[in-house]
């Protein structure tokens, strides 16, 4: 059996992931056809004094909010932004940790204290308050903006990762073979890209999580994406003025938000334990 | 000794230069500045803006502000805030306590608490409690901090009646309250954002010490410990807890980004009166000199941090001492 | 000896269920160990021989199984029946194992004195005081330069040799009766090899002990032991003393570990190994485990699992060459063995 249809095979075993690749694609359906799932627009505005503030009901799952609208329509609304952001931030984190680690891991000693010195600094700040105070660049923020912020500052741990990945692999006998033929360092790269590749997809999915929760941090406080755009985070905003009299407001999206991340956890979790059965359990990427 | 002793000071300082560089580039890049925005809302005379600037010295180039910051900053004085007119380190002073006691208090039942969790899993490896507690601290590791601080102010704020609903003490207390009497207030004040804090920060904590405790626990050293015919719990205790705690406490150490992070989402939601709160109004009303203030003391904490791990780690695995 | 005999093992079954199946790890091993006695248990790696030593003390679980059948019996009480608090009691006491890598079986994050010292706060209710007192005095048993100083250092700070003395020095603290030594040599310089095994054999006399000396290295067993058993396949296939097993073998195994060391002196054009490889646990050749590789094996070998036969007085061998002698003249050793079995 090939390393990639034994991996295959151990994720499909691994019950909790699979339930969470199951729950992240309902998520990704829900963001695609959201326009077409949701049974209102995401801004209307419905009955403004009979349907404010109404608790769940058959007609309106989730409720409504105090403008009118259906909250389980800009939920699924909600979906597209925090999915979006998601994927691509971390995508782009990955982009850059895979290009660092390896850049560490085969430039030679020098390269690799200065690039991992820099990790380690870059490391202390906390990417909340870094991006928070970046996003005061904009007057109304765009997504790619968003996306952009979260990459630059999601991919310090990950290339650690990758950079001993690659030291590792460097000590073994078919790099050293690839030198002895005369293999350039770009060569060498390119060898290795599918060994660290295990590393990087792993790190992404896990990171896609902390990035939507990241997402949902901002538009809490009111520094994310600019409405009327509905985020998750947004909704939990205005639910928390509302919390007392109308809880769904917020219960809603959080619930979207839990399901969502823990989906993404659980497909990581199943990754890493299929692509690298060696760290059994061995905690957080 | 001292060479370890120099390396980790210039470690420290260069995570507080950093920190408030990042935010100092930043913070200047931003469009519009906090003299102008006040202006253009009072309609001020221009030439009153310009004295304004030039007073507060945002009139000279960037380097040399920079400078004047850094030079100011080691002698102690952090500037003052634009907004709210009053020195930085006294806001500082009267916020930072508030925002330790909070995250101090989530590391400390964090720590404690995944422990333990960690513990009983690694006991009970396979069966249907590890599957549980695994779960539950999955959920809680996927959980959104400031929703789940929501949640529970809901339910025990309200709902329950049984705790505060915010803010750091009740108001309109009586000013001769004995301190016994305000400290359990602020306590009271304190049980639901700290939990909101640690529930999260656990989850973190018994993951990867599940993993470190499986692993060690699979080392040939233990099998040893028992073929001396040590108890279970010694062996558990003693040995593997030991052997594996080295990179919790690194991780716990480190982990004081993420708490400064999770403490503005957190005292924005219960009103807690911190840094945090502190620093995102700082932000929003782009006021420097506090964004530098708290950029400062994020930098400082977090240096020490790092430092106490370091520590932290050499004692507990003498393969560490350099 | 007339004694009662200190270790008794009876039908010594051990099973590990995986993946590939289920591995018959020991199958039956009958093995006697007298007070004061040294006893030797050579085979190659994948015979079964640490497993031995680990169901002594019943450490394979939860991984292995240990037979129902199966008895340990020290000194009459069968310990596979223990109750886990009394069996706590015989570990590290009464029974003492050291393993094959000196460091592994060392706690790198506390101090060797601490490990050596709980051990005897386990056994023996003794002060903190006098449990270091006793761990020092233990280091010096073994050897150890400045033992108060070494006490407080760490695994990591030891050399190799150094490390076994220690696990030796743990092992003997509570004085046992019987030391299970696992390869107590094979991780180690050739020339730290004989030193430890002086000391242990020096120890042995001093304290009394018996020792099960369990190794690959028939070299290790020549000089140190009284009796041998060989083991191949989970099963012990020949017994005899030593000087007798070294002399006079009797199963084709022990003639082929036994012509497999080059002599200085001797002219060979090449190596005599031992034709074929170990068979994986999880799949015994049926009849006699070894006729793959026998150079005398004949269709009773192959059909019939020979049980062990007395060839002479304390001589047992797991062959039916012991009630064929003569087939052994019609084929010579050295010579290919027939093809092996289903390879």
């Amino acid at each position: 059996m090939t390393p990639g249809a034994a991996a295959w095979r151990r994720f499909r075993r691994h019950r909790p992931a699979v339930l969470g690749a199951g729950l992240a694609a309902l998520v990704t359906v829900a963001t695609l056809a959201a326009p077409v799932l949701a049974p209102h627009g995401p801004t209307a505005i419905l009955d403004p004094i009979a349907l404010q503030l109404r608790p769940p009901s058959p007609a309106h799952p989730l409720g409504t909010d105090a403008l009118s609208r259906d909250v389980y329509s800009r939920v699924l609304h909600g979906a597209r932004v925090s999915l979006t952001v998601g994927v691509a931030a971390a995508a782009l984190a990955t982009i850059v940790a895979g290009a660092v680690g390896l850049a560490a891991g085969l430039l030679g000693p020098r390269t690799d204290a200065a690039l991992m010195r820099s990790v380690d600094v870059l490391l202390a700040l906390p990417r909340l308050l870094v991006v928070m105070t970046a996003v005061a660049l904009w007057e109304s923020l765009p997504l790619a903006a968003l996306v952009g912020l979260l990459g630059a500052t999601g991919w310090f741990a990950l290339s650690r990762l990758v950079r001993s990945r690659v030291r590792e692999l460097a000590a073994a006998d078919f790099v050293t073979a690839a030198v002895a033929l005369g293999a350039d360092r770009l060569r060498l790269a390119r060898h290795l890209l599918p060994h660290v590749g295990a590393t990087l997809v792993v790190g992404a999915t896990l990171d896609v999580g902390n990035i939507i929760l990241l997402e949902a941090g901002l538009s809490f406080l009111g520094l994310g994406v600019a409405p009327p755009t509905p985020t998750w985070g947004g909704m939990i905003l205005e639910g928390r003025s509302l919390m007392f009299n109308a809880p769904w407001v917020a219960l809603g999206p959080g619930v979207a938000l839990l399901l969502t991340v823990l989906a993404f956890n659980l497909v990581g979790d199943g990754l890493r334990d299929a692509l690298d059965p060696r760290h059994r359990g061995a905690g957080l990427a | 000794m001292t060479g370890f002793a120099v390396r980790r000071l210039g470690a420290a300082l260069v995570t507080v230069l950093a920190a408030v560089t990042v935010s100092f580039t930043l913070a200047h890049l931003a469009p519009g500045t906090p003299i102008i925005g006040d202006a253009e809302r009072l309609r001020a005379d221009p030439a009153v803006v310009a004295r304004l600037q030039a007073q507060f010295g945002l009139d000279r180039p960037l380097p040399e502000q920079y400078a004047r910051y850094l030079a100011n900053a080691a002698r102690g004085n952090l500037g003052e805030s634009f907004v709210l007119r009053r020195s930085v380190s006294s806001l500082l002073a009267e916020r930072l306590p508030n925002t330790l006691m909070l995250a101090g208090a989530a590391v400390a039942a964090s720590f404690g608490l995944g422990l333990l969790v960690a513990l009983l899993q690694a006991r009970a490896a396979g069966t249907w409690l590890d599957g549980l507690l695994g779960a539950a601290t999955l959920v809680f590791y996927s959980m959104p901090a400031f929703w789940l601080g929501l949640v529970l102010l809901i339910v025990f704020g309200q709902t329950l009646g049984w705790l505060p609903l915010g803010g750091m003490t009740a108001p309109g207390a009586p000013d001769d309250a004995s301190t016994a009497a305000r400290a359990l207030d602020v306590l009271r004040h304190l049980v639901l954002p700290a939990a909101t804090l640690a529930l999260v920060q656990t989850a973190v904590v018994a993951r990867y010490q599940r993993g470190a405790l499986v692993d060690t626990l699979g080392e040939p050293y233990i099998r040893a410990a028992r073929a001396r015919g040590l108890a279970e719990r010694v062996v558990l205790l003693r040995h593997a807890l030991r052997a594996s705690l080295a990179p919790v406490v690194t991780l716990a150490g480190m982990s004081v980004p993420a708490l400064l992070a999770g403490s503005v989402l957190v005292e924005t939601v219960f009103g807690w009166p911190g840094m945090g709160r502190l620093t995102h109004d700082a932000i929003q009303t782009r006021d420097y000199n506090l964004i530098f203030g708290a950029a400062l003391t994020a930098g400082v904490l977090v240096a020490l941090g790092n430092l106490a791990a370091d520590l932290a780690t050499a004692a507990l695995d003498p393969r560490h001492r350099a | 000896m007339s004694e009662a005999p200190l270790l008794e093992l009876r039908d010594l079954r051990v099973t590990y269920t995986g993946p590939d199946g289920t591995a018959r790890a020991v199958d039956g091993v009958d093995l006697v160990v007298g007070a004061g006695e040294t006893v030797g248990l050579v085979g190659e790696s994948g015979c079964g021989k640490s497993v031995t030593a680990l169901a002594i003390l019943r450490l394979v679980e939860p991984d292995g199984h240990v037979g129902l059948g199966s008895s340990v019996r020290l000194e009459g009480r069968d310990l596979l029946a223990l109750p886990l608090k009394e069996l706590r009691h015989v570990r590290g006491n009464h029974v003492a194992l050291i393993f094959q890598e000196p460091g592994a079986a060392l706690n790198p994050v506390l101090t060797v004195g601490a490990q050596i010292a709980e051990t005897v706060r386990e056994h023996q209710k003794v002060s903190k005081s006098d449990a270091w007192a006793r761990t020092v005095e233990m280091l010096t048993l073994v050897g150890i330069p400045e033992p108060e100083v070494r006490a407080r250092h760490y695994a990591h700070q030891l050399s190799g040799g150094m490390r076994q003395r220690v696990l030796i020095a743990m092992a003997l603290a509570c004085k046992p009766r019987l030391l299970i030594a696992d390869e107590p040599t094979t991780a180690l310089d050739v020339t730290i090899q004989a030193e430890i095994l002086e000391l242990l054999a020096d120890l042995q006399r001093r304290l009394g002990m018996a020792v099960l000396l369990i190794t690959h290295n028939l070299g290790v067993v020549a000089g140190h032991t009284r009796r041998t058993a060989v083991m191949y396949a989970g099963q012990i296939v020949e017994e005899a003393t030593t000087g007798e097993l070294f002399a006079r073998p009797a199963h084709p195994y022990t003639e082929g570990l036994l012509a497999a060391v080059p002599r200085l002196g001797e002219r060979r054009e090449r190596l005599a190994a031992i034709p074929g490889q170990v068979p994986p646990a999880t799949a015994w050749p049926t009849g006699c485990r070894f006729h793959p590789r026998c150079p005398y094996a004949w269709d009773k070998c192959r059909g019939e699992m020979p049980p062990l036969l007395d060839l002479a007085p304390g001589h047992k061998a797991r062959c039916w060459l012991v009630q064929e002698p003569v087939r052994r003249t019609e084929r010579g050793p050295g010579r290919t063995a027939a093809p092996p079995h289903g390879t």
